[in-house]
């Protein structure tokens, strides 16, 4: 039963932004076309952006402690549709409700019109439901693009409060309590929902996918949507609606001598020494 | 955007000696052409965020150089999106390309691979901006302090002192924002590895928290500083975060760098770009590390760490 006093602060209802990657740990494997100056990553498979894993994990966590069963997580990706299965994998993982937004219209997309595309589903999912989400979760900084930008674009786009880069969070009472680091010290910082905050791997430790919820996921709601279910201006989605442009992509040179520094380990602490005298150290 | 047609930039200052490392960069890339422009704030992002805003209109500048810190990686996502622009995110280069336009090298993949970016459109009013992690470009040698390098060059607009004289308010404007209610100290400041002289970073091949503690240890002994790869990090041998290396730590340019058991993925190694001497110990002879290595030695990092200590006594 619904209690009639203050009930939206019983429970939550909380939307993680989630990005499907090329394999983080085959990182090697990701190679420059020289001639072409781009990227080559065929056969690196994709998986959950580990940021946006440990940004699902805090939802399900703040989900579980105000009561899980009227507290709500989405998730919400922007991918080909190849990328379907992670979303799956994110249902397993315990979210209630998935959504993917797949669209030629939305290829080649910077942070800015990815962000803008997202804001829009955000807005569309709301509108369905008929309320506001308590608070949207995204990983930082993504292992492939990694620019730390699309928690905070999408933020602005909602006209929201937000903030990034969190390892501890907690939400009491509607009052969203964040700690970031910054360079030199720890910065506590408390605002109020609705909320967009960008976490970092520290913040918790994912949960594994576990059989029954394999077995769950296949009953939860998986919703695709393409530019014509979406209100939105095509002047700003994909690459044309992108204000940055990609030019050659190049493999970094870092070339050095690489001389061996002794032959036993000896020898080489030695070395080591010698060369820290002569920097003058 | 053609180089040529920047003639105000914009630089945001925390109080970081980021400000001064863009400033000597934005002179490399510019010379005396455009005039520069400094905002000096610190605190919440949303007072800084707001008075960035606010002098982007006014002063209309061509690009807006903010470190990627803490708080400018809350700021220049956001001015992207208010001034519908692009934003070059942790720029390990701004150039000018043979075409005169103005290109931002930037890493993907956690600096496996890097690439340029342009922002065609950019112009007063919509300005470029890029973001630049601490530590990326140099210090010129003669700055000084912050004051005095930016005081001579450039205008220094200054929201601390403004907010201070109650010109300004430090409280937000907008309902509900994020406010900073708690600042405590950390552990271990960047401060340690961003200054450093002698760096002795551990990677993973370090195999335990027994030679982790060996190598701060010898990095104490050698008056450095002990860092660590992200892998370091996370097998969780107590290795600070604040000492990370790499792409989404820090870039750092000591005198010299010894690296133990670190293998060389480009996430770390484009940290390390700037020292002047790189060493590396590494007991798998075939490690991409040794390509960007001065000297090598293929030995037991563990090995080479006792003979070190040892040595030193």
């Amino acid at each position: 039963m619904h209690s009639p006093r203050r009930s939206h602060h019983l429970f939550m209802n909380i939307l993680v932004l989630v990005k499907p990657v090329p394999d983080p740990e085959r990182e090697k494997d990701i190679k420059v076309d020289v001639a072409s100056g781009r990227l080559i990553r065929e056969g690196i498979p994709m998986v959950i952006d580990p940021e946006s894993r440990n940004a699902l994990e805090a939802a399900l966590q703040l989900a579980e402690k105000s009561g899980r069963e009227q507290s709500a997580v989405a998730v919400l990706a922007m991918a080909p549709e190849q990328a379907r299965d992670k979303l799956t994998e994110a249902l397993a993982m315990g979210a209630d409700e998935a959504y993917m937004l797949s669209d030629r219209a939305f290829g080649g997309a910077d942070t800015f019109a990815t962000s803008y595309t997202l804001a829009q589903a955000v807005r569309k999912i709301e509108d369905e439901k008929g309320f506001v989400f308590d608070l949207v979760l995204a990983g930082t900084s993504s292992s492939d693009g990694g620019t730390s930008h699309v928690a905070v674009q999408t933020a602005e786009w909602l006209g929201r409060t937000h903030i990034s880069n969190v390892c501890s969070l907690d939400v009491n009472d509607g009052v969203v309590r964040a700690v970031k680091r910054s360079e030199e010290v720890m910065l506590s910082f408390e605002g109020e929902e609705p909320a967009v905050i960008g976490v970092t791997r520290d913040i918790n430790r994912p949960r594994f996918v576990t059989a029954m919820g394999i077995i769950k996921a296949r009953k939860r709601p998986l919703t695709l949507w393409s530019a014509d279910d979406l209100e939105i201006d095509t002047m700003r989605t994909g690459l044309v609606g992108s204000p940055t442009r990609p030019g050659r992509m190049f493999e970094p040179e870092q070339k050095r001598a690489g001389e061996t520094i002794g032959d036993t380990p000896e020898e080489a602490a030695a070395g080591i020494l010698r060369i820290i005298r002569k920097a003058g150290l | 955007m053609k180089a040529e047609n920047v003639r105000k930039i914009l630089i945001f200052d925390q109080g970081d000696p980021v400000a001064i490392q863009l400033l000597a960069k934005a002179e490399e890339v510019f010379g005396d052409g455009p005039e520069y422009v400094v905002l000096r704030a610190r605190g919440t992002h949303n007072l800084a965020l707001t008075m960035m805003e606010e002098n982007i209109r006014g002063e209309e500048p061509e690009l807006v150089l903010i470190g990627a810190t803490a708080l400018g990686e809350e700021i220049a996502p956001a001015l992207g999106v208010r001034f519908e622009t692009g934003v070059a995110a942790h720029c390990v280069d701004i150039r000018v390309n043979e075409e005169g336009r103005l290109a931002y090298v930037i890493p993907a993949f956690g600096g496996r691979a890097v690439g340029e970016i342009f922002i065609p459109d950019a112009a007063a009013g919509r300005p470029a901006i890029a973001t630049v992690k601490p530590g990326m470009f140099p210090e010129p040698a003669d700055a000084g302090n912050c004051d005095d390098y930016a005081g001579q060059r450039c205008r220094i607009i200054d929201v601390d002192a403004m907010a201070a004289d109650g010109e300004i308010s430090h409280g937000s404007k907008a309902q509900g924002a994020f406010r900073m209610v708690e600042v405590s100290p950390r552990e271990h400041p960047a401060g340690n590895i961003a200054d450093a002289d002698i760096i002795v970073c551990g990677g993973y091949g370090l195999g335990s928290e027994e030679v982790w503690r060996k190598l701060e240890k010898l990095a104490e002994k050698l008056g450095g500083a002990a860092a660590c790869t992200r892998a370091a990090l996370d097998a969780g041998w107590g290795c600070a975060e604040e000492s990370m290396i790499g792409t989404s730590g820090r870039a750092v340019r000591p005198k010299v760098y010894i690296g133990f058991g670190i293998s060389g993925a480009a996430h770390h190694t484009c940290g390390i770009a700037g020292a002047d001497t790189i060493i590396s110990i590494n007991s798998d002879g075939d490690a991409e590390i040794f390509a960007a290595s001065d000297y090598k030695g293929v030995f037991d990092a563990e090995k080479v760490i006792d003979a070190l200590l040892r040595e030193i006594g």
